[in-house]
């Protein structure tokens, strides 16, 4: 990447004045890395919606250890061991998410073009039941798929509110289903 | 491709000045000045006697005793710097040669000996297996706070690493309170406290250390 290399020559500059909260500095440098992110997130992972994703985890990883960049030094090895790190923990995830996808999709089939519209009507109804914030962090996260930094970006929340959020979400749904199969 | 825009602002809004990580000499010796007191205090009840450096064996222990010091420092320096993204520590070949080494010496030592009566019971190895677990206690704590400020992309090597140190760390101070010459069982029991204490220290530090995902 000889160019993302000429253009990455002032990086440590601008680390470093953002490491003292320069707020411009930061903001230019991080919207300057996002195109060598992509680069070195392309090299593992061919999905370009993951890619995004990727890229946005590796974003909110450089902000939490921005303190550990030493300006002395090269910054691409930092940048590209993070992404790296972030690229294999994303397909991790993704394995695993499709291994349960597949697995309950192998016992469900028979049944579910039977059930689609009764389930279909199930969620509607148990959404309902939730406060219209809970209900917004569940369907952008479970329903449309988006990484929970993507929901907090959508609904101007911190991804900590966002997580406390779902989780009050879940055990509200957990408590009625509870009741829906008592009755 | 998606816009990261509204994120990076976001980020960008609520950045604050941030210190530096120290350079990790810098850190290693902190640790040492404040980990090998704090194992000497934690492991107080334990201490029944002083080392007699005038007994057979004495050269040896002693040799092994600084050689559980170098690796100690080593191992805590390998896991700070491999907690740093990016950053690869110096040798870790070269860690389990002095290792090896280590291993040896205490090998050679336990031949050597000449048991007294009474000696290699289990109770003497089991005293030493607890003044290690108790002085490892803050030495342990100290890793797993030193690593929480970095955090690490390789938490499990980090803490492996980590753990290492406080186990040659809590060996030493076991050196200078201990009889110069070796028994088998007493030997094992050392052993067994050592890998205890990487494993508590891979457990215990793994929700802390780690850069978990959003």
């Amino acid at each position: 990447m000889p160019e993302t290399d000429n253009r990455a020559r002032l990086w440590p500059h601008l680390m470093a004045r953002a490491q003292e909260g320069d707020k411009h500095a930061y903001n230019l440098l991080l919207k300057a890395m996002v195109p060598a992110i992509r680069a070195l997130a392309c090299k593992k992972i061919s999905d370009a919606a993951l890619v995004e994703d990727v890229i946005q985890e590796t974003l909110l990883a450089i902000h939490r250890v921005r303190h550990t960049y030493d300006p002395q030094r090269p910054i691409l090895p930092w940048v590209a061991a993070i992404t790296s790190a972030r690229a294999i923990d994303a397909l991790r995830q993704r394995g695993r998410r499709q291994e349960v996808q597949d697995e309950d999709a192998l016992n469900h089939q028979p049944a579910e073009s039977a059930e689609v519209a009764t389930e279909a009507d199930e969620l509607t109804s148990y959404l309902g039941n939730l406060p219209l914030r809970q209900r917004e962090i569940v369907e952008s996260v479970h329903l449309r798929e988006q990484s929970l930094a993507q929901a907090a970006a959508e609904t101007n929340q911190s991804v900590s509110a966002v997580k406390s959020l779902l989780h009050r979400a879940m055990l509200n749904l957990r408590k009625f289903g509870n009741n829906h199969e008592k009755s | 491709m998606r816009s990261h825009d509204p994120l990076i602002d976001r980020l960008t809004e609520s950045v604050q000045p941030v210190q530096r990580v120290w350079p990790t000499p810098w850190r290693v010796a902190g640790w040492i000045a404040a980990a090998l007191p704090c194992g000497a205090l934690s492991s107080w009840a334990f201490h029944t006697r002083l080392t007699d450096w005038s007994q057979p064996g004495a050269g040896i222990a002693l040799s092994a005793l600084l050689l559980a010091l170098v690796i100690a420092g080593s191992s805590v320096a390998a896991a700070f710097t491999l907690s740093i993204a990016g950053r690869k520590p110096l040798s870790l070949y070269g860690l389990l040669l002095l290792a090896g080494l280590w291993l040896t010496l205490n090998l050679f030592n336990l031949s050597a000996s000449v048991p007294p009566a009474g000696a290699g019971r289990l109770g003497e190895g089991i005293h030493c297996y607890l003044f290690m677990l108790s002085a490892s206690l803050p030495m342990m704590l100290l890793s797993v706070v030193a690593l929480q400020r970095t955090r690490s992309l390789h938490p499990a090597k980090s803490l492996a690493l980590a753990g290492c140190g406080s186990a040659f760390s809590s060996s030493m101070l076991l050196s200078l309170c201990h009889d110069t010459h070796l028994h088998l069982i007493d030997f094992s029991m050392h052993l067994a406290a050592g890998l205890t204490i990487v494993a508590l220290t891979m457990i215990v530090g793994r929700r802390w250390v780690r850069l978990a995902q959003a």
